[in-house]
């Protein structure tokens, strides 16, 4: 028997987007729900079937979840080619707390981010006052001179036993002393870099604006990054400020960053699932509208009205 | 025209599909049905058929894409994966794609495992393509299951910071150990038996239906499996086809998601 209901839906801006729609079924659902995103380009198949097993995950502790293709990736369509990536993806999950809250009455929403899935979320919070949990994995990450002196004597010592030693050495040389090799990234994609200030400066301002709102944040980092973490090392310069010791960090050495392990990903699970569970129920009782649509499970959904948007 | 996702199959055993319908809005004389490959092969195909299918609906011909039981956006967990089930979600996927497009011949498009699965559904005599087109298909389910395997222990050692080394001496030291998982993906106990068990000659094609089968120029045990089951008088045919697609690549660098040349030869293999 099944303990959930799955509705696929299609949503947003002429419907270009497609999703799933979780819903807990022998349970009072949370009154907050999960938005996850892709990881880079990817649908939600093979190892990217984490966050089907995370919706999973929630449903079975009582919370619903839309899972979504960001616009042009996986299932979902195109649409308005004109603005930016991170504007679309902003307003992409936007769109997904507009439907949630009009299929389910549903006004708060946790955020589940990987890799290029983080810089969106953080962007939606800080401009979406809906938004009260982020989950954040393998995002912006800043360590000190220290910790990466560290990882390079590690890395170092390990090598003549690395498999891939060969490989990644001759890649980081072609992409830093070839500049046409085809490693080096298309700008305006999703490996479009900026400078490294430039991306402390907006975590650190985001940061403490969402942790001010008192946006739950979860900051979890793979053994991709770094081979171990002493004192919130990813953070750097941020670990001692006011938002940094207000956030749950954690460093899981065990996890790659694409999860391609069965442990990777039941770590995942425990410590998301379990995280975002602990964020939705203990939020408490929650208001919710008073006339949601007559079928919440309606498989194609018209794109709502706007809900709590706040302009910049 | 907006493909339309949507659940089906029995209460105990939904599956997710999609749903492109023929872009004139009436169903043609050809339908397709995709037969999607395995983990970390589906992911890198996703796309691919995505587009495949909406270039198809663009020419009239409706198409469904659809996930296994356990497998990308359908219900179930991975543990529950195995052929004879994954056999049965196929054959609900052509009624449902009968349903919607009555009359019209079904063509099912399979791809690696998913090809495996076409030819093992088509011949139980409960569902009727008149036609199966099978891009590289797992005819050795031991190679395949060591492949998945390379490959993973190659994603371990470059996906960590410093990889954890046993799982390369593991292969080392039984290079013939079906995996319990990989990249990314569960290999569940009756999957992997079964998966020991797949070989050229439990793969016998029928006369129900005509048979293409796609493969690369150096793969001769395709060819070998291909030209027996013709010496049984078989409707099949084979052809060589080289492509720019990693069927297990992550990421992607340098490894071409929607690979136009392969895109026009499966677009052109309905009509052959």
């Amino acid at each position: 028997m099944n303990d959930m209901t799955q509705c696929p839906v299609r949503f947003g801006p002429g419907n270009a987007l497609m999703g799933m729609v979780t819903i807990p079924t022998y349970r009072t659902p949370a009154d907050v729900a999960c938005l996850m995103l892709n990881m880079g380009a990817n649908h939600r198949v093979g190892p990217r079937r984490i966050n089907v097993k995370l919706a999973h995950v929630l449903a079975a502790r009582g919370v619903s979840s839309l899972r979504f293709d960001l616009g042009g990736l996986g299932d979902s369509d195109a649409s308005d080619a004109s603005s930016d990536l991170q504007t679309r993806a902003v307003r992409d999950l936007r769109a997904g707390m507009d439907l949630l809250e009009s299929m389910l009455g549903i006004r708060r929403f946790a955020i589940v981010g990987m890799c290029s899935g983080v810089e969106h979320a953080m962007t939606a919070a800080a401009t979406d006052t809906r938004v009260v949990a982020l989950s954040l994995f393998d995002g912006f990450a800043f360590p000190d001179r220290r910790a990466r002196w560290e990882r390079m004597l590690r890395r170092a010592l390990a090598a003549p036993a690395h498999p891939s030693f060969a490989g990644k050495a001759k890649r980081w040389l072609q992409r830093h002393l070839l500049p046409s090799h085809s490693t080096k990234p298309l700008p305006g994609f999703f490996a479009e870099r900026k400078p490294p200030e430039v991306n402390a400066v907006w975590f650190g301002a985001t940061m403490r604006r969402l942790v001010e709102r008192k946006v739950a944040v979860q900051l979890l980092y793979s053994g991709s990054l770094h081979v171990c973490d002493h004192d919130r090392d990813q953070l750097g310069p941020f670990r001692s400020e006011p938002f940094a010791l207000a956030v749950q960090y954690e460093f899981m050495r065990d996890a790659d960053h694409t999860l391609c392990t069965m442990r990777g990903q039941q770590l995942f699970l425990r410590s998301v699932g379990g995280w975002v569970a602990a964020c939705a129920v203990g939020a408490g009782p929650e208001r919710r509208s008073t006339s949601p649509s007559p079928n919440p499970l309606a498989p194609v959904v018209e794109r709502p009205k706007h809900g709590a948007y706040v302009p910049q | 025209m907006t493909a339309l996702p949507f659940m089906f199959g029995p209460a105990s055993r939904q599956i997710f599909g999609v749903f492109h319908a023929a872009g004139d809005g009436r169903p043609g004389s050809t339908a397709v049905l995709v037969c999607p490959p395995f983990g970390q092969e589906g992911l890198r195909t996703h796309r691919f058929f995505k587009v495949l299918a909406e270039r198809l609906a663009r020419s009239g011909i409706a198409t469904l894409r659809f996930d296994f039981h356990g497998a990308g956006d359908s219900p179930g967990d991975e543990s529950e994966g195995e052929l004879d089930g994954w056999r049965r979600d196929l054959c609900s996927a052509h009624e449902e794609l009968r349903r919607r497009v009555p009359g019209s011949r079904i063509v099912w498009v399979g791809a690696r495992l998913g090809a495996t699965l076409a030819v093992l559904a088509a011949r139980n005599g409960r569902c009727d393509p008149s036609r199966l087109v099978l891009w590289e298909p797992v005819i050795d389910g031991r190679r395949y299951a060591r492949l998945l395997r390379e490959q993973h222990v190659a994603a371990i050692d470059t996906t960590f910071c410093i990889p954890d080394l046993v799982w390369r001496r593991n292969l080392a030291q039984d290079p013939d150990a079906l995996p319990e998982e990989a990249l990314g993906t569960m290999l569940s106990p009756a999957l992997r038996t079964q998966l020991g068990a797949l070989a050229p000659e439990s793969l016998p094609l029928t006369a129900l239906h005509d048979t293409l089968v796609l493969t690369a120029p150096d793969d001769a045990d395709t060819a070998q499996w291909a030209a027996e089951q013709q010496s049984r008088h078989m409707p099949v045919r084979l052809a060589y086809f080289q492509h720019r697609l990693d069927w297990t690549s992550d990421p992607y660098p340098n490894s071409a998601m929607v690979p136009a040349d392969a895109l026009n030869r499966l677009q052109g293999a309905l009509h052959e």
